[in-house]
């Protein structure tokens, strides 16, 4: 029998449907806790691939949206409200807003200068956090209250916490898909490909640059609330450059422009990094700069290339060959 | 006076280009009328690539308008005048390697649709999209490598997808620059043949080196040398010419 990818995505999200039940039996509670950290950075990595993947802006500062998104979150929790609701909605809007004015600045530049300037303004944000007393300055803040959904399923329970973000990253996904599959999405890869033609087809490239920005933007404000809604504590490391780093890895690992090859890179990123640290500390980073080496050397289409190969997907040549 | 003014499609008025001490183009005067194919000749360097460059916009002039349907569009962005009905293809295959041949049309296509970039394609424009698509490429010949990627394709295939994409755009005047640039003889009769058949539903400005091609189907011709236009008319008048004869044709 043939598995399809289409198979494939349907048996990985029933596995991960009944996970839960062996928790605390099977294996220690410790995982519920990873997959929830891995959801939540899957939903950030499927709007990173829609800017980075299909438009082809690989951004060096994708951390401020995540960053941006905790500290809302953080902030309304702590003195607002605790309506998980109005948080993501704020959190979406707050987002849309940072990412036209990101957008609108950062795609004057090209190349290496696009790369320093999304750095340079992810970084201004990592400051001017970490010397704001408000919200507790470089020690961040801790003991954030948990939010609520509006009806009798508790947040601050683990599983349904756990069952939430699994929900929103499969609509995340569904939505992700959507935009790439989109005629907008369409417009995407064209200007990755080649953007001067894109613009003599009579497209406007920089509206468009702009649109992607928002909506990976919205993603990374979307899961950086989560985070905090999680683990009800925020530090100004949520905009640190390590962490768009850590983006700009996991997306190149997983293979651009695949958004599924990404998500499972999030994933395997993390359980890697945590499975390593508990040995080697800081050390494991270089574990993870050696796998992202062989992965730009021997499979620069990540993940995606690699279950490509092995599954031989043909996605390139209709008639086999390899052309000029 | 020339053409009765509401015939003249585009007109360009004292056009100047300099890159650094580089004169690109000078003081070219030009008025191009509705419903001809106009060819465009002159030896490399001439200018000719780079007249089309300002005409759609890829970078201003240093002096000089440029106005299409009596619009000045000088300078403005090269999708706004794409938009206005003004199509061009390029010298050296620009096409999206990555795509399929139908992918590379229907993205062409799109652009002409209300929902070119739209989150949401209704059902009926979707079907009307792929409808136009599948016409062009049976037009253009390529229905058969549809789902080639054009990286595949041969050169011949992809000069021909190159015409395709601009043909996408429903332009009123079509910007061809060099179509036949290293075809072999079979395939330069063939899409100048296209060309001809062309010609009947829209106006062509046309970059050739091609005598043979230039002077079969060119109702009119400029003659560029050193980014000065140095004759036009007829091609029976353009061949007589003595200057375009000695600086030009002298070398048949």
């Amino acid at each position: 029998m043939k598995v399809s990818r289409a198979h494939f995505k349907w048996f990985a999200l029933c596995f991960f449907i009944v996970f839960p039940l062996g928790s605390g039996i099977l294996f220690s509670e410790f995982y519920l806790s990873l997959l929830i950290r891995i959801f939540i950075f899957g939903i950030m990595l499927l709007g990173f691939d829609i800017l980075a993947g299909y438009c082809g802006l690989a951004s060096f500062g994708h951390a401020m949206f995540y960053g941006t998104g905790a500290y809302l979150a953080a902030i309304l929790l702590t003195h607002v409200t605790g309506s998980i609701w109005a948080i993501l909605g704020l959190s979406i809007l707050a987002n849309t807003i940072l990412g036209y004015l990101i957008g609108f600045f950062s795609i004057r530049t090209r190349g290496i200068y696009f790369v320093f300037l999304t750095f340079a303004l992810a970084q201004f944000f990592y400051l001017a956090f970490s010397n704001w007393n408000f919200v507790g300055a470089a020690d961040g803040m801790a003991g954030i209250p948990k939010p609520n959904l509006g009806i009798p399923l508790d947040l601050s329970n683990r599983t349904v916490y756990y069952y939430f973000t699994l929900v929103i990253l499969v609509a995340a996904y569904f939505i992700a898909r959507w935009i790439v599959e989109s005629p907008f999405g369409k417009v995407l890869v064209g200007i990755r490909q080649n953007e001067e033609r894109i613009r003599f087809l009579g497209y406007n490239v920089n509206s468009c640059k702009r649109r992607a920005f928002v909506y990976s933007g919205i993603f990374g404000g979307v899961a950086g609330s989560l985070i905090v809604g999680y683990l009800s504590f925020v530090s100004p490391g949520v905009y640190h450059w390590t962490l768009s780093a850590e983006i700009l890895v996991m997306e190149l690992v997983g293979g651009m422009g695949t958004l599924v090859g990404p998500l499972i890179a999030s994933g395997f990123v993390i359980y890697l990094g945590d499975f390593l640290s508990s040995w080697m500390a800081e050390t494991w980073l270089m574990v993870l700069g050696a796998i992202y080496v062989i992965c730009i050397l021997y499979s620069p289409e990540g993940i995606i290339g690699i279950l490509r190969k092995l599954g031989s997907i043909k996605r390139f040549s209709p008639i086999g060959d390899k052309g000029p | 006076m020339g053409p009765s003014k509401d015939s003249v499609l585009l007109e360009i008025r004292d056009l100047n280009k300099n890159f650094g001490k580089l004169q690109a183009i000078s003081d070219f005067n030009g008025k191009f009328e509705a419903g001809q194919l106009t060819s465009i000749i002159g030896q490399n360097g001439a200018g000719k690539t780079t007249l089309f460059n300002l005409i759609t916009g890829k970078f201003p002039p240093t002096k000089g308008q440029i106005f299409f349907k009596e619009k000045d569009i000088t300078a403005l962005s090269p999708h706004l005048i794409s938009r206005i009905g003004l199509a061009r293809s390029f010298q050296i295959s620009n096409v999206f390697l990555d795509l399929t041949v139908t992918e590379n049309v229907r993205l062409a296509s799109q652009s002409r649709f209300s929902q070119s970039t739209s989150l949401f394609i209704s059902k009926e424009s979707k079907g009307r999209l792929q409808f136009k698509t599948d016409e062009i490429l049976e037009r253009i010949g390529l229905a058969t490598d549809r789902d080639r990627l054009a990286r595949h394709l041969s050169h011949g295939d992809r000069r021909h997808l190159e015409i395709a994409m601009t043909l996408a755009l429903d332009p009123e005047l079509l910007l061809l620059d060099e179509p036949t640039s290293g075809l072999s003889p079979a395939e330069t009769i063939e899409t100048m043949n296209l060309i001809q058949e062309l010609s009947k539903h829209v106006t062509i400005l046309l970059i050739e080196h091609d005598m043979d091609v230039v002077m079969t189907i060119s109702k009119r011709i400029v003659v560029m040398d050193f980014g000065r236009k140095i004759a036009e008319g007829t091609p029976q008048e353009v061949e007589q010419n003595s200057e375009v004869r000695r600086v030009y044709l002298g070398d048949l």
